[in-house]
């Protein structure tokens, strides 16, 4: 083998393992890969007990932040001192052991309540980096750090102003990391260099009116067209569900035909995108699919059909094999024929309320409550509830996979569950 | 006895047996929810293309939050401002005719400035009270407000805020309750919202006002300090034991009753007493009283949940009112809390020895009503703010979805009918009066009645 091979066949094998590497991160962001909620892990339990928790740990304070994984390392927020002091946790996937923390003192702009605290964000995780954002009404900082918990950068978006305080995460497209930030007042979006924090792009985005619907809590998403280009879309009251060129900022297209506060994130279902809007009084909540594919404004085009039975206001929907999931804040689940919007299932699940939202694991849906349940759903035409497995203590937040586990925030604990 | 005197003793008994004006939030100061009407249809048609059983449709605002009243042939309800014209959010008082649905007069109140003290997004939550010739309500200001029924003149104005001390908390939703010279509301007095602190502890929460001049009678400050995040319920007033007693809910997680004439203190009940304390004894839930208290009997029927925390855990109590002081501890004669019943803002409705109730998820429930045992549980399947209406064997229920069930209201569970056609669904409480039943949606108030 001469020189040349050699090296040849080190590359392949170095650009192997890194592909190898790369493609075993399951979980970086809010929920999974690209935000579908979809996990690619094998051999997850469907039915456990307490005493099968692989461990269980503290988490002081108060989150309702979904775990990241990027190696042997988990990434988590929380808010310390009633909201004040914001931190980012860095711990050790095997056991939980704390490995690093960063802390910052913010401002509150109101008591935190049980539903909406100071720390509701989910970081963003890459090979080098891990991003998150911690925002009072004065400032949104976002910070990025190396995986030693050094912080590489920070920068400030400015003012944040909401009824129910912040909870949109950030997101990493190739090199930049895109921060949403639809609000009550001045509104955009923005890549940064994920290597400087410098700003690549900025989107400017309708501000609210005169009442308090606009700030949105959407996590973005990349949708990958059939002609192998990509779209940024977006949740948000002012712009419905909206797209933009990931790498300029520009706007492709947008719905704006939703008259309450967005919540949950987009989702793409087939040739749909889907979005949702309501409030915490449960009256007037609705779901619109927008067809894909408009431009400008697709308010009177696109709007596919819409829902106004049991649809979620928290939790985002999940789409899986030609059918919507829906878990309603109220504990109703729903399947619906997503090309159509017809209903397959609608059954009320045990009470409890719903933050959470779904995810899919070897073709069944991860349902976890306020009650401290994880419900284990199957998919398909005939509702099923398989299991009804406890997490010690109740959750607002998305479980985390990866690896052959799960990983959930409950209300004041981190717990593992799952592998040898 | 006189020819006339027996003809108006029978045009009386004819009054007593036909049917009832529905003149404040639960029909009467009991605020049990049993109307006198019958005849009422269980499946009608609300939609433009097939109307059925429909005898009028007036229009509201952008979203309704309270219930009517009907008195003297008017309908009141307090909504916002006019879906389809572009002004300004505003609180809006209407009075419609009973007959027809034509709008005889409306009143308007501006927003406050601060949103934190009047959302944005309401106009009148308050459910208004009518007395005679006056129609009393609160508007999204925290003002206790007299008008004319006739014209809607104002008569007396009192603004809690300005005069007592007032910090409401997003929303001023009391329902007034008018007995004798006196109106009673609670004032919305509240923990600010950014601090979650009561800035002034020593304004009023439960208040007695005199009906005719708008004067306080008297006032209590009891909940003070203690609210945990606002106050937005409804007084109930009851006879027990020969005894006249006002209670209204306090946003400290306590009810409170009263002696309606003076403000002297008959009992008190911490509505956490459930839950386990803290290690500063109170018990670290923001579990309050919203829904009024029912009185039937010697015993107050109600509800506690959570408020804003969406349709998380609460619970339905049945207390002997007959107790003086702190009765927590003694006065529980039973509760349904954990899978049996969630976190409620509604009236229940007690008849024949049965208590149905709603809660927040959009559960209705039979229990009964000497020992509190279920004796079933039907599913709306959408939330529920409002309140169960009793009418003539029947309950009425209204999900937030536009979905209205029919009830049989009896041990064993039957659903009658599930109406489907209100395309404004919000969270109406139905009402009953004069052969009529009244449906609330977001953006219109329907009248219904049979052959119409």
């Amino acid at each position: 083998m001469n020189t040349l091979s050699r090296a040849a066949l080190l590359a392949f094998f170095a650009h192997t393992l890194l592909a190898g590497s790369a493609g075993a991160q399951e979980w970086t962001r809010f929920r999974g890969p690209n935000g579908t909620g979809h996990s690619p892990a094998k051999g997850v339990p469907v039915t456990w007990s307490e005493g099968d928790f692989r461990w269980r740990v503290p988490i002081a304070g108060s989150s309702h932040s979904q775990p990241v994984i990027w190696g042997d390392k988990l990434f988590l927020l929380t808010a310390l001192d009633a909201g004040k002091e914001r931190v980012l946790l860095c711990l050790d996937k095997r056991d939980g052991k704390e490995l690093w923390r960063q802390s910052y003192v913010l401002p509150t702009h109101r008591p935190g309540s049980k539903n909406s605290g100071y720390a509701n964000t989910s970081a963003v995780v890459d090979a080098q980096r891990v991003v998150a954002v911690f925002v009072s009404e004065q400032h949104q900082w976002v910070r990025a750090y190396d995986h030693a918990g050094k912080e590489l950068w920070a920068r400030d978006l400015g003012p944040f102003k909401s009824q129910h305080g912040h909870g949109a995460s950030p997101m990493i497209f190739e090199n930049t990391v895109i921060v949403p930030n639809d609000q009550d007042a001045e509104s955009f979006v923005v890549a940064l260099d994920l290597k400087t924090g410098a700003e690549v792009w900025r989107s400017a985005r309708n501000p609210g009116r005169s009442t308090n619907i606009a700030a949105a809590y959407c996590t973005p998403v990349i949708h990958r067209r059939a002609d192998g280009s990509e779209e940024l879309l977006f949740t948000s009251q002012s712009h419905g569900v909206s797209s933009l060129n990931p790498r300029t900022g520009a706007l492709n297209w947008e719905s704006p035909v939703f008259d309450k506060r967005m919540v949950a994130s987009p989702i793409v279902a087939g040739d749909l995108a889907i979005g949702s809007c309501g409030s915490g009084a449960g009256t007037g909540n609705y779901l619109s699919a927008i067809k894909l594919g408009g431009s400008g404004n697709v308010a009177k085009t696109h709007v596919a059909y819409t829902l106004r039975r049991a649809t979620p206001y928290v939790p985002t929907p999940l789409y899986h094999d030609g059918r919507l999931y829906l878990i309603s804040d109220g504990g109703i689940a729903s399947a619906i024929e997503a090309a159509t919007g017809k209903e397959i299932w609608s059954e009320r699940l045990p009470r409890a309320e719903f933050f959470a939202s779904p995810v899919l694991i070897e073709g069944k849906l991860y349902v976890p409550s306020t009650a401290g349940d994880m419900f284990v759903l199957a998919t398909g035409d005939t509702f099923n509830v398989i299991a009804r497995n406890p997490l010690g203590e109740g959750t607002h937040s998305t479980a985390c996979v990866d690896g052959g586990r799960l990983y959930v925030k409950t209300f004041t604990h981190l717990v593992c569950i799952g592998g040898k | 006895m006189t020819r006339l005197h027996s003809a108006l003793c029978g045009l009386l008994l004819i009054g007593a047996a036909r049917a009832d004006d529905w003149p404040m939030l639960g029909g009467r100061p009991d605020r049990n929810m049993v109307a006198r009407e019958s005849g009422l249809p269980a499946v009608w048609d609300t939609s433009d293309k097939a109307p059925k059983h429909v005898k009028w449709i007036a229009p509201l605002g952008r979203t309704t939050w309270g219930a009517p009243v009907v008195a003297g042939g008017r309908v009141f309800i307090g909504t916002d401002s006019d879906a389809d014209t572009p002004t300004e959010q505003r609180g809006v008082l209407k009075c419609f005719a009973e007959a027809d649905g034509k709008l005889l007069w409306s009143a308007t109140h501006e927003k406050l400035k601060n949103p934190a003290e009047d959302d944005g997004s309401l106009g009148i939550c308050s459910t208004p009270c009518v007395a005679a010739d006056r129609v009393y309500y609160v508007s999204n200001r925290a003002e206790l407000v007299c008008r004319d029924v006739a014209d809607g003149r104002l008569v007396w104005l009192l603004d809690m805020r300005e005069k007592l001390g007032v910090a409401p908390n997003q929303a001023s939703s009391s329902s007034p309750l008018v007995v004798g010279d006196l109106v009673f509301v609670v004032t919305g007095h509240a923990a600010d919202y950014k601090t979650g602190k009561v800035k002034n502890p020593a304004a009023p929460s439960f208040l007695a006002v005199h009906r005719q001049t708008g004067v306080v009678a008297w006032q209590d400050a009891s909940p003070g300090a203690k609210i945990l995040t606002g106050q937005w319920g409804s007084p109930g007033y009851g006879v027990v034991a020969g005894v006249p007693q006002v209670a209204f809910p306090g946003g400290d997680g306590w009810l409170y009753s009263f002696e309606p004439a003076t403000g002297r203190l008959l009992w008190k009940f911490n509505g956490k007493a459930h839950e386990k304390p803290s290690a500063d004894g109170e018990p670290a839930t923001v579990f309050q009283f919203v829904a009024a208290p029912v009185f039937v009997g010697d015993r107050v029927y109600v509800a506690i949940g959570e408020p804003e925390a969406g349709t998380g855990p609460g619970a339905l109590r049945c207390i002997d009112a007959r107790q003086r002081g702190d009765v927590t501890a003694t006065a529980e004669i039973w509760r349904v809390d954990g899978e049996q019943f969630s976190d409620s803002i509604s009236m229940p409705v007690v008849h024949d020895g049965l208590v149905f109730a709603a809660d927040a998820p959009g559960f209705v429930s039979c229990f009964d009503a000497a020992t509190g045992a279920r004796l079933w549980q039907a599913d709306t399947k959408s939330n529920i703010w409002g309140s169960p209406l009793l009418v003539d064997g029947k309950l009425y229920v209204q999900g937030g979805e536009g979905n209205v069930l029919v009830l049989a209201a009896a041990r064993e569970k039957k659903i009658l009918a599930t109406n489907m056609t209100m395309n404004d669904g919000g969270h109406g409480t139905p009402i009953a009066a004069n052969g009529v039943l009244y449906l609330t949606g977001q953006k219109r108030l329907y009248a219904i009645a049979v052959g119409k």
